[in-house]
């Protein structure tokens, strides 16, 4: 049960300062473009908040690559659009905050082997979709995500898209809610992603064999039973082992409905 | 609500997250977005502003120069422009004057060359004005000729019309003559037909006078059959019957004559001397009979053909051949006109034909 609305307002307030800077080769004008600057929420995409920043740089390209989809990529390492923004912080320098976040930005040289292509925001919207539906068979193994309309799918992407905590948790809540005779998800949704960028996804039951809660630190020696320090971080914080996996999911979820967690 | 320290420590560490990377830098950011935004609309005025100013200060160069550059130096470059203008003009004259002059040496060769063809069409045309002459003299020659040849032509057509008329006039004159011709015919032929009658009556005569034993066979192979022939012939056999010995006076030849005076017996003579042979049928001829009436020859063959042969003149001119039997033909007869003849063939048939027009008129078998 998502009743917890101090610490949803919380995490979905967390905003992250971004500098954006074009990448040298590709400046065609003697004047050198001013880095752009922007607050963006943690739980959104880049393709979403980055049109003024296209429009901005657009200017110092040369012609021929206007057309082209544009990319970027911190310290060399290209940013997957498909994760949300925050959960890209967390994962590149959760451990060595600067902020704000300088990234550079690039209209040539798409890494095709590394990146997915993203044409428009539709793109977007389907895979955020799939993923909800995805977090949603593995909790309640569907049933929420077919009951609802359309319009609902809808409200729950407009919501995200232009930063409405009201209208999308009214039906993220639905999402959240246990269903059935016993307490708690099915299984929870979780992707454990390592310094790498490697990602671990698991099937993950809420509770015990005994019917008891299971806590962090009980999925931490399941995960990692070799290691003895464990600590996962998610949302720029560092998560007490002794946090119940139940309400983690509830609260702590991205949009997506997923709990994406980095390892440190 | 589910409380503990991990909830206390997952709010604090958000709140301090949200102190630390948010609120530190939303004013900064905020502030420096808008002065983003204000220095590219300044920016964008400047250009603006740039572009103006520059076209101002264009159209303002231009009316300096228009209005208040020295007069005289107007003047000046008016009057070199003048010049300019005037030089052009007159190097443009000297090309012209140059074409024109060309124009005329090539104007002159065309009227020498027009001259020469001149001359050579006055020879042509004097040429032209002789013969023209000679042919005139030489139809006025034609016309004369022609004038004599029409008089000539009058001439003998006025010969042919008299000719024509004579002609016609001869022409009458031979009509009458035929006219005349065809009346003395039959005027002959009257008297013939009086010399024949008179003829026959003197044979009746005589027939009825002659010794009745007599049997007279012309040797020209005319013998005069006919009713008043039989009637003469069964008299001549009843007088024959009572034995009358006398006979007077033979019309055949005079041989006979004497023979028949000489000799007082019944005499019969066999013809002695064939005086006509013809090849009538393929194979042998069955019958012969002589037609009561005409001068024809009705012949019977193996060839089951009936024929019959003309025999008025002086050579046998078939008339025909009556066919229509199946077997040769064994016996031919006329009836007493001359119209019919039956003949009887060996396929136990009799057959009657038409002289005239030579058909089967009948065909009949008895068994």
């Amino acid at each position: 049960m998502a009743n917890d609305r101090e610490v949803l307002r919380e995490i979905w307030d967390g905003k992250l300062p971004i500098c954006f800077q074009l990448d040298q080769e590709e400046i065609m004008e003697i004047q050198q473009p001013d880095p752009f600057y922007v607050m963006v929420p943690r739980l959104s995409y880049f393709p979403l908040v980055t049109d003024k920043m296209k429009r901005h740089f657009l200017r110092y390209i040369s012609q021929e690559n206007a057309d082209s989809e544009m990319w970027l990529d911190y310290n060399g390492q290209p940013l997957k659009w498909h994760y949300p923004i925050g959960f890209l912080y967390d994962l590149y320098c959760g451990s060595d905050s600067q902020l704000p976040w300088t990234l550079t930005v690039h209209f040539t040289k798409f890494p095709e082997t590394i990146l997915l292509r993203c044409p428009n925001k539709d793109v977007v919207e389907a895979h955020f979709m799939s993923t909800i539906k995805e977090a949603d068979v593995l909790k309640h193994r569907g049933q929420v995500m077919s009951t609802m309309q359309k319009k609902d799918h809808n409200q729950l992407w407009l919501g995200l898209q232009n930063d409405k905590f009201d209208q999308f948790w009214a039906i993220n809540r639905r999402l959240m809610e246990s269903h059935g005779e016993n307490e708690g998800f099915k299984h929870v949704p979780i992707r454990v992603y390592s310094d790498d960028g490697t990602c671990n996804q698991r099937l993950v039951s809420p509770k015990n064999n005994d019917g008891s809660r299971k806590v962090l630190q009980q999925l931490i020696s399941e995960l990692f039973p070799d290691k003895i320090e464990v600590k996962l971080r998610t949302h720029g914080i560092m998560i007490p082992p002794d946090t119940p996996l139940q309400w983690l999911s509830e609260h702590m979820s991205y949009p997506d409905n997923f709990l994406h967690l980095c390892v440190c | 609500m589910e409380g503990g320290q991990w909830r206390n420590s997952i709010i604090n560490q958000l709140q301090s997250r949200n102190k630390r990377e948010t609120a530190a830098f939303q004013d900064i950011i905020a502030f420096q977005s808008r002065l983003f935004d204000n220095v590219n609309t300044l920016k964008n005025e400047n250009l603006q502003l740039q572009l103006l100013n520059e076209r101002i200060r264009y159209t303002s160069t231009e009316s300096v120069l228009s209005n208040t550059g020295g007069a005289s130096n107007e003047r000046i470059q008016a009057l070199e422009q003048k010049i300019l203008a005037q030089q052009e003009e007159l190097t443009s004259l000297h090309r012209r004057r140059g074409e024109s002059a060309q124009q005329i040496i090539t104007l002159n060769a065309k009227v020498h060359e027009q001259e020469k063809s001149l001359q050579a069409k006055d020879i042509i045309i004097s040429e032209n004005t002789a013969l023209i002459a000679s042919l005139r003299a030489e139809i006025q020659l034609y016309e004369t000729n022609m004038a004599e040849l029409q008089g000539l032509n009058q001439v003998i057509r006025d010969e042919y019309q008299a000719l024509q008329i004579a002609l016609s006039s001869v022409e009458d004159k031979l009509r009458k003559a035929q006219d005349e011709n065809r009346s003395l015919v039959e005027r002959l032929i009257k008297y013939k037909a009086k010399d024949a009658d008179k003829m026959n009556e003197e044979n009746e005569h005589f027939l009825k006078s002659s010794n009745p034993t007599a049997f007279f066979i012309n040797t020209f192979g005319r013998v005069s059959f006919g009713k008043k022939s039989d009637k003469v012939r069964k008299e001549l056999e009843d007088a024959a019957r009572e034995g009358s010995s006398r006979s007077s006076g033979g019309s055949g030849g005079s041989n006979e004559e004497k023979i028949m005076d000489t000799i007082h017996y019944y005499t019969s003579i066999l013809p002695t001397k064939v005086s006509l042979r013809f090849d009538a049928h393929d194979g042998e001829v069955n019958a012969v009979k002589w037609s009561p009436t005409d001068r024809i020859l009705a012949t019977g063959g193996a060839d089951r053909k009936v024929k019959l042969w003309d025999m008025s003149k002086s050579v046998v001119e078939s008339r025909g051949a009556l066919v229509g039997s199946n077997a040769g033909v064994m016996s031919v007869d006329f009836d007493s006109t001359g119209a019919y003849i039956v003949g009887a063939s060996n396929d136990f048939a009799s057959r009657v034909w038409t002289v005239g027009d030579q058909r089967l008129r009948v065909s009949r078998k008895y068994y």
